[in-house]
């Protein structure tokens, strides 16, 4: 990246660690009372990893959901009406 | 509070345009694969997502214009022309994890430290209430 960058002060440092931690779910920012930037970093990473993997398991729920519904007519008539 | 904002909320926008879709999409794929309609819905889900931020965020600008260009939705970083100002460098424990989130937030490959944080956070709020989302129509839908 640039090389021109200037390093990171420890003030920013501290800021940027904390505000790590707030990016994180409570269930998670639990077990890690004093983490590093480098951990932290990471944590959010599988985080964001778990939420694409989510949306990915939710779409193919709809999806075979969608294909029930094809062939189950009142219900999906109910369903059209409510998606309209 | 800001007026012309206040009306209609986030996730409402977001809930629209993700039914609307999948009205479409329920209406277009009745002969088409388990995979293909799959593939359809996630994108649906991506793209509600960043409408829903009004283009505010680089990753929201990132998804549309991917989704234009392709005509489909990949997750794949766009390098913004931003003027270059003095970036904050991370030590260097941090950069591989600084480089791999920038590989998963769309549209931050070319941010420094701190705006990498702020997209994050913004991508990861969104993110939630996608998945908030398609987890209360999965329950309605299956309770039929």
């Amino acid at each position: 990246m640039s090389s021109r960058g200037r390093r990171i002060t420890d003030e920013e440092m501290s800021e940027l660690v904390s505000k790590l931690q707030s990016l994180l779910p409570e269930s998670r920012r639990r077990s890690m009372s004093r983490a590093s930037a480098a951990k932290l970093l990471k944590e959010t990473c599988s985080y964001v990893k778990s939420l694409h993997r989510e949306v990915d398991d939710l779409s193919d729920r709809l999806s075979a959901l969608m294909a029930t519904l094809d062939a189950n007519s009142p219900q999906a008539d109910i369903i059209r009406g409510l998606l309209r | 509070m800001d007026l012309e904002h206040s009306s209609i909320s986030k996730p409402m926008i977001m809930a629209f345009h993700f039914l609307g879709a999948l009205s479409h999409i329920q209406k277009t794929t009745t002969h088409s694969t388990f995979v293909c309609r799959c593939h359809r819905i996630r994108c649906a889900a991506y793209t509600s997502m960043a409408l829903s931020t009004g283009g505010h965020s680089a990753w929201s600008r990132a998804l549309l214009r991917g989704k234009l260009r392709r005509g489909g939705l990949r997750k794949r970083a766009v390098i913004l022309q931003r003027p270059r100002k003095r970036a904050v460098r991370l030590e260097e424990g941090c950069q591989d994890g600084a480089d791999v989130l920038r590989r998963l937030v769309p549209g931050s490959a070319g941010m420094d430290s701190a705006e990498l944080l702020d997209e994050t956070a913004d991508y990861i709020r969104c993110l939630e209430e996608q998945v908030s989302l398609m987890r209360s129509i999965v329950n309605v839908v299956s309770s039929l």
